[in-house]
């Protein structure tokens, strides 16, 4: 080609350019633009394709591929590798300066660390760059500092093949200015055309009009004019548009700890680094024709795209002559006898075979029978391991999972849609969640999959942290130099209830924290503030996620260690491991779920019977009474307030009305107003009707009231003509928490489809405001379904094995809507006998014992007690000792393991065995009475090492002689002479019997026990007032249910709850509990803004007003409140805000 | 025989009740101790002569302390302090007994506890008995107890309290007991750095006032040296005849202690900026710091005597005005040609902080190319063409000198801008441009000219040698 045609065709081409070197807001403090804003701007500008070189990571590539993929512009990925510079000096250990040869190149001080930026040709390039961000990251601990994740020159040309190299800007590898060297700008240079290869290094060109980065450029020039290296106008951009200028300044600042005052050439010398368009660059290297036509040249060599991924599902091994088909197809038949022969009213085992039949013809077209064995192989070893286990979610809807054993919700009998698990149509994984005990059993589990398919053939999903809330709003105040009352002030403005005011607008809310939006710092702080909201932060470790690869998944996603030791996490969150079609699975801790493990174990060591979950009588009537009169405190997801006061009139009687339970509490049904409408027609107060005809036979289950996900997307199926793919996206849309458009997007096409069905006016409004309000949150039936197995399980352990469930409740703290203190009262009323914490009876845990006489507290007066108390079996409650605050496990268990060997016999004994007990500790266990059965004249007692059988009967008979006459205070005061060396002086002083100190009042042992435990096994705090109360004609909670609605009724006690949800206007919900159950309150936001501090601060409160009593329900419409002043230690309420 | 004055601070009307109380117990006893600033003690042994009649006339012992604590009474109500007064045979009793009690409080010998038992246990001073970094947990171990006022303190078993509690213990037992023993730690009344004068008659000369200045200058310095200190700011207040005040600080580059130099610093600085009216009162105040270390390196290059220096500076400073002498420094910021004047200093020091000499055989690392700054900058009328300046047109406001004529090489633009959050957001456009010069009389010109991107205006900044 001639040099007139080059130039001729150059011209030609002027008009194109490709943008080959942007980084976005996933480079973490060094980019303001989402992916999904380059890719918008990239569109507007009407270039092709753009790349995407975010610092050492693709963690942005999903998100700027997809994007790219929706507006038609081809998304290259890249990324700049921090390498350490080859061919510097390097400090030795022993001061001198030395030069260390690494292989042909030398390798540098780990400070000397240059970016690297390039780009993803090929799937092994990807792969190589995959590797090398992996390799790079998993050597050094997570929040390493910079330039000690880095990788070295060697470990750079290894994973070079299939990457094209780029010579960077002013951080890349030719990094210098007039000061600098160009002969070692050349050399490394050619160093780089060795590692990457001729025609893979391309000279990079940034114009930002600044005098130093041109000189750097006709250095650069000159040496790819010698070395013949194309050239490559980039524009090196950092943000989408030239605005977001200023919010690369502020993470600027965030990033070097400095104010903007502050941060002086730290900050960008001008707004250049935004996309520009083709025009633009083509004018800006008009000198250079070729360096914008060499944008094109090089966009048409990457040919990898992110749908090559090259990810593979693990194949699950199976027996020789067994294909992953028939192995399956084994597992499911030899589980679906099991299910469906067994009974319990399932419905006939032909019929279940016919819907498995169907499912495993779409799994084995759709290649899906690893997947299934993966998680069957899970679910075999928490078996195996005694490990509870559940699956929740959409595979509730499988017959194949209800086989296997992963789901115990059968979908067969309860007609649940198979489609909405799996379908063909889709084209994407199944998603299957798995509800593990929480804590050690579930940690047990996921090391079993790391374990099984090695390090870097597992990992966890990452969590992007955005800035939101208070902690942007201080960052960003804080870079514009806010003093500390001002940040405080700004950022209270983001609301921490829940609730937020219509009426609130911005203006409003700065005023009234005194603060102007006329001030030019104020506007700007507002400003950036929003301009950072959902900006990526830094990365996180999703609770239960886990992606398995066939192979090496670091090279199909780059691996980080995680904050906890042993862990790995993808550079991908959950939903753009779902885009990009890699299958993950859930392992999801839930604390019910160890209730429910260590209930069963107690009642296996303690009732001596055998209690199985999955044939548990479905239709208890004790279950159901408990539940309809909403006596569910404990009880999974049914014991919140909102669940309290719907339970008395939705009043279940069977299984399905407590799906229906468990998913009507949720914002999605509550803020589309289904709840009133379902309660009304369920006690027929209303006609049930349907919005459209075709949609009986979607609605009939639960009412003509949509509750549900799979209700919603049919409803969308019939009325609008959405397909299955439409209906999905439907779906994915509503859990989408990143972008309102995309809802906004399908709200228009639903609208269009019903239009197009003559569905119009006010019915397709109801329609869509149906759909639209599931975006907030609803459950699918399938997901509802499992919940509410644990829910029944829970109930019925509850009702039936009151210790057992108890004790395993408090063992598994904190967990669930109530503290401690709720419990046990809770317990105590439903007649459980509960003793208190003893170092020569309890153990770490909560255990249960004979009910011994007089040795333990009823807790409640016989009045107080719950009409018709659970106690079936005479077992009572021993606190363990981890119920004491402050005392360390180690501790706890040493005194546990000493007290094995022997008794103890005084606390000198109990100090000089148990060597871990600190003083503060032993005071701890003195203050809650856990050491009044050890007293000073036992030690008189005779007892040496080798003491009999006989011997050990006369010291716990003198033990519990003592105790019983004995009080903390004596503990205490011996605690403090045996913890303390006495010195020679001392050593031989003998001590008078007894102490000088006056025994404890009874509100003293209260405060002594809410102070160090948390709760009190003696009488409810409220009980004390009781007498005081009467005068004040305050009525008890048990009272209310015998007074007529309407009626004025004041009444008391300690706060539990206080509540202001999204979904409830304003108005403020508490729970006040007093010695005979929970009363609760209703607050109008006009009255809980009289009386904020009161309502929000004080732990007792009196609370006058009207009576509501409808349907069961029963509450009070607070008039009047007033602060009670009962002095005690408080317990905290739960506050929900 | 002990007396402890409490009273409380009244910070509304501006007075400060520890100095009051100081104050007020010197007038009785010069052994007086600042237990707080709300507390002091006092030790009035030896007073009977002064509030009662002589030991032998057989005046109770009570009679005497009454009046004394009527009289302390009587003049802290003078000096506007409500206090609470007691007397006792141990300073610790008094001390507890005027934090608790109303008024006056007697405590004969030996009745400490009696009169004191009662007192909750959150009123007992750990700090009297020397005890602060166990005091928490003492705390919380009486708390538990359930050891409520110093009475349940006091019958608490000694052996069983020290054996618990160690010698803090005990030590704080015998603080509830009343039977504490100890001396009090005498209040040194501080040397004042600050020397003041009412004039009898207003001064309006600047002679007249040298003399003055002077005579408290002499005291002060005399002062800073009787405790082996100097000063680094001298700070003038003169009351002036119009009841307006007149304040002047001068900041000294080292610490110094010579009165002739700040005699003349300060004469120099008031002539500078002279008081508008009459002058009736005047006040000096050094702020004392360490005097400065005067042997220096013997390698370190003679400098100018920092007095002599400071001299030098303050005459410059009276000739051109302050903001015009110093030494500039660089801002950090992208903002062009951004400084300050800093106030000039010689490193005194040794030459750690000093600027290192170029090496013999290394070049300066700076473009050779020198640039002459115009400041301010020139207005210009530029014409573009392409958006390239082709034409430009300046003259300096105070110079004869002109640049104009056509451009004929132009490099840039150079785009900055910053400070996008502040209302004085700048941005501009440089270029560097070679410039005929249509007078043939004068040489073409390489010289930087600018666009204020804000005001669109076109400025020459400077040209390069």
């Amino acid at each position: 080609m001639t040099k007139e045609s080059r130039r001729r065709e150059a011209e030609g081409r002027k008009q194109e350019y490709v943008e080959l070197h942007a980084r976005s807001a996933f480079s973490f403090l060094q980019g303001a633009a989402t992916p999904e804003e380059l890719i918008a701007v990239c569109a507007e500008l009407k270039m092709p394709s753009m790349a995407l070189l975010d610092r050492d990571g693709v963690y942005g590539a999903a998100r700027f591929h997809l994007a790219g993929k929706k507006l038609g512009v081809k998304a290259h990925i890249g990324a700049e590798i921090a390498v350490r510079s080859p061919k510097s000096k390097v400090q030795s250990p022993t001061g001198d300066r030395q030069t260390l040869d690494v292989g042909r190149w030398t390798l540098s001080s780990p400070k000397k660390v240059f970016s690297v930026p390039v780009l993803v040709r090929n799937r092994a390039g990807y792969r190589n760059l995959c590797r090398l961000i992996t390799l790079m990251k998993l050597r050094v601990p997570k929040h390493a500092k910079p330039g000690e994740c880095a990788v070295t020159p060697d470990e750079l040309a290894e994973h070079a093949a299939g990457l094209i190299c780029l010579t960077g800007g002013s951080d890349g590898p030719l990094r210098f200015n007039h000061h600098g060297d160009p002969e070692k700008a050349q050399r490394t240079t050619e160093w780089l055309i060795d590692v990457f290869g001729k025609g893979n290094v391309y000279a990079e060109l940034q114009r930002h009009f600044n005098r130093e980065e041109e000189a750097r450029n006709h250095a650069v020039i000159e040496i790819a004019r010698r070395l013949k290296s194309p050239l490559l106008a980039t524009n090196g951009v950092s943000y989408a548009t030239r605005g977001q200028r200023q919010v690369a300044d502020v993470f600027t600042c965030i990033r070097n700890h400095v104010r903007l005052e502050t941060a002086g050439r730290l900050l960008a010398s001008n707004s250049e680094r935004f996309v520009k368009s083709p025009p633009e660059m083509a004018e800006l290297f008009a000198d250079l024709p070729e360096a914008i036509a060499n944008t094109i040249e090089l966009s048409s060599r990457l040919e990898f795209s992110l749908k090559d991924l090259g990810y593979e599902f693990p194949k699950y091994p199976v027996p020789p002559g067994e294909t992953m088909t028939s192995f399956l197809r084994r597992r499911t038949y030899e589980g679906a006898r099991g299910r469906y022969l067994g009974g319990h009213g399932s419905p006939t085992f032909a019929r279940a075979q016919k819907q498995i039949e169907h499912e495993l013809a779409l799994i084995e077209k759709l290649k899906l029978e690893g997947y299934f064995l993966i998680v069957w192989d899970i679910i075999e070893f928490c078996k195996r391991n005694g490990i509870l286990v559940q699956g929740r979610g959409s595979a509730a809807n499988s017959a194949v999972c209800y086989s296997l054993g992963i789901t115990a919700v059968d979908p067969v009998g309860m007609e649940l849609l198979f489609e909405r698990f799996l379908s063909e149509e889709r084209g994407e994984w199944p998603d299957i969640d798995l509800d593990l005990p929480s804590g050690d059993q579930r940690e047990r589990a996921i090391q079993y999959v790391y374990q099984r398919y090695g390090k870097l053939g597992a990992a966890m999903t990452a969590n992007v942290i955005t800035y939101r809330g208070r902690s942007a709003a201080r960052e960003v105040g804080k870079v514009l130099g806010f003093d500390e009352e001002t940040l405080g002030r700004l950022s209270s403005l983001v609301h921490t209830w829940e609730w937020k005011d219509p009426k609130d607008t911005t203006a409003r809310q700065f005023k009234e924290a005194g603060l102007d939006l006329r001030d030019r710092r104020i506007r700007k702080f507002f400003q950036l503030y929003q301009a950072v909201q959902d900006l990526p932060r830094h990365l996180g470790q999703h609770s239960g996620g886990m992606v398995i690869c066939q192979g090496q998944l670091d090279s199909v996603v780059p691996l980080e260690p995680a904050a906890m030791p042993g862990r790995v996490v993808v550079q991908w969150d959950k939903e753009d491991c779902a885009d990009l079609g890699i299958i993950k699975v859930d392992l999801l801790g839930l604390g019910m779920m160890a209730v429910l493990e260590e209930s069963l174990q107690i009642i296996r060591d303690d009732y001596r019977e055998e209690v199985d979950l999955a044939h548990l009588p479905p239709d208890d009537p004790q279950v159901y009474r408990a539940l309809q009169q909403a006596d569910t405190i404990g009880m999974f997801q049914i014991e919140s307030r909102a669940q309290m006061s719907c339970l008395p009139r939705l009043r279940p009687q069977k299984f399905y009305d407590i799906v229906v339970q468990v998913a009507i509490i949720r914002p999605g049904p509550i803020v589309g107003n289904m709840v009133n409408p379902y309660l009304s027609r369920r006690l027929g107060r209303a006609p049930i009707t349907y919005a459209h005809p075709d949609l009986e036979a979607v609605l009939k289950r639960t009412l003509g009231v949509p509750l549900f996900q799979e209700q919603l997307l049919k409803m969308a199926m019939i009325c609008a003509g959405f397909s299955g793919g439409e209906a999905e996206e439907l779906r994915r849309a509503m859990g989408f928490k990143r972008s309102e458009q995309r809802m906004r997007d399908i709200e228009v096409k639903l609208r269009h489809g019903m239009t197009a069905k003559g569905i119009t006016g006010q019915t397709q409004d109801e329609i869509v405001q149906s759909i639209a309000s599931f975006a907030l949150y609803g459950f699918p039936e399938s997901h509802a379904a499992s919940f509410a197995l644990i829910a029944y399980a829970s109930a019925y352990l509850k009702c039936h094995y009151l210790a057992a469930f108890t004790a395993a409740t408090l063992n598994n703290q904190p967990m669930g809507f109530y503290q401690p203190f709720t419990i046990i009262k809770d317990a105590q009323r439903h007649g459980l006998k509960v003793k208190p914490v003893d170092v020569t009876r309890s153990n770490w845990e909560c255990t249960l014992e004979a009910e011994g006489a007089g040795d333990g507290v009823w807790g409640v007066d016989s009045n107080e007690l719950h009409p018709k108390p659970y106690t079936r079996h005479p077992l009572a409650l021993r606190l363990g000792l981890r119920c004491v605050r402050g005392l360390r496990e180690e501790a706890g268990r040493a005194i546990v393991s000493a007290r094995t060997e022997r008794p103890f016999t005084s606390l000198d004994d109990l100090h000089q065995r148990v060597t871990e007990l600190r003083k503060d500790e032993l005071r701890k266990l003195a203050a809650v009475g856990a050491l009044n059965f050890i007293q000073t004249d036992v030690r008189q007692t005779s007892v040496c090492r080798d003491c009999d059988k006989e011997a050990e009967k006369k010291i716990n008979d003198k033990l519990k002689f003592v105790g019983q006459n004995a009080n903390r205070r004596d503990a205490l005061w011996q605690v403090e002479r045996v913890a303390r060396n006495p010195g020679p002086l001392y050593e031989s002083l003998a001590e008078d019997n007894g102490s000088p100190l006056v025994p404890m009042t009874l509100n003293e042992r209260l405060n002594a026990d809410l102070h160090g435990t948390g709760m009190t096994i003696g009488r409810h705090p409220m009980a004390h007032q009781r007498a005081w109360l009467n005068t004040l004609k305050v009525a008890r909670a048990a009272d209310l249910k015998n007074l007529r609605n309407g009626v004025w009724v004041r009444v008391a006690g300690w706060v539990i709850v206080r509540q202001r949800p999204g979904t409830a206007k304003g108005f403020v919900f508490l729970s006040l509990e007093d010695e005979t159950g929970i009363a609760n309150v209703i607050v109008t936001p006009q009255l809980f803004e009289v009386n904020r501090l009161a309502l929000v601060d004080s732990p007792f409160l009196l609370i006058e007003g009207v009576l509501q009593h409808q349907d069961n329900v029963i509450s009070v419409k607070a008039k009047r409140v007033e602060p009670l002043q009962i002095k005690l230690e408080s317990v905290g309420s739960h506050d929900f805000h | 025989m002990f007396a402890c004055i409490y009273g409380r601070a009244f910070p509304e009307r501006g007075r400060d009740a520890a100095t009051l109380l100081i104050d007020l117990a010197f007038t009785f006893s010069p052994l007086v101790e600042q237990t707080g600033t709300d507390t002091v003690v006092l030790d009035v042994d030896g007073q009977e002569l002064l509030f009662g009649a002589p030991v032998s006339s057989g005046v109770p012992e009570t009679d005497w302390a009454l009046n004394i604590a009527n009289e302390i009474t009587r003049r802290a109500t003078l000096s506007d302090v409500k206090v609470n007064v007691s007397i006792a045979a141990n300073p610790d009793v008094a001390i507890h007994a005027a934090r608790s009690f109303k008024g006056i409080t007697l405590i004969p010998v030996g009745e400490g506890l009696r009169k004191l038992g009662g007192l909750p246990l959150k009123m007992l001073d750990y700090s009297l008995a020397g005890i602060s970094q166990k005091a928490e947990e003492i705390r919380e171990t009486l708390r538990l107890w359930g050891v409520r006022t110093f009475g349940d303190f006091a019958d608490l078993p000694v052996a069983g309290v020290a054996q618990r509690l160690g010698q803090e213990g005990v030590r704080l037992q015998k603080l509830a007991q009343g039977k504490s023993e100890r001396h009090l730690h005498l209040f040194q009344p501080p040397v004042g750095f600050e020397q003041a004068l009412e004039l009898e008659h207003p001064v309006a000369e600047l002679e007249s006032l040298s003399f003055i200045f002077a005579r408290l200058l002499n005291q002060l310095c005399t002062n800073l040296n009787s405790q082996a200190l100097a000063t680094n700011e001298l700070c003038l207040y003169l009351k002036l005849e119009d009841k307006t005040k007149y304040k002047r600080a001068i900041t000294l580059p080292v610490p110094m202690c010579d009165p002739k130099i700040f005699l003349r610093l300060l004469l120099i600085d008031i002539e500078s900026k002279p008081p508008q009216a009459a002058i009736i009162a005047v006040m000096i105040r050094a702020e004392p710091v360490k005097p400065r270390e005067l042997q220096t390196g013997l390698f370190i290059p003679l400098a100018p005597e920092p007095e002599k220096l400071e001299l030098t500076l303050a005459r410059l400073a009276k000739l051109v005005g302050a903001e015009n002498v110093g030494s500039p420094e660089l801002l950090n910021t992208h903002r062009p040609d951004a400084f300050r004047m800093t106030k000039f200093r010689l490193n005194y020091r040794s030459g750690k902080n000093a600027r290192p000499a170029l090496s013999a055989g290394r070049m300066p690392e700076l473009p050779a190319m020198g640039f002459r700054v115009f400041r301010p900058p020139w207005p210009a009328e530029v014409q573009s063409m392409q958006q390239r300046p082709a034409r430009i047109n300046a003259r300096g406001a105070s110079s004869s000198y002109v640049i104009r004529g056509q451009v004929v090489c132009a490099s840039g633009p150079w785009r900055t801008s910053g400070d996008w959050w502040r209302a004085d957001l700048w941005a501009r456009d440089e270029w560097d441009v070679a410039v005929r010069s249509s007078n043939s009389e004068q040489s073409d010109v390489l010289c930087r000219v600018y666009r204020d991107l804000q005001s669109e205006e076109w400025f020459v900044e400077g040209v390069y040698d």
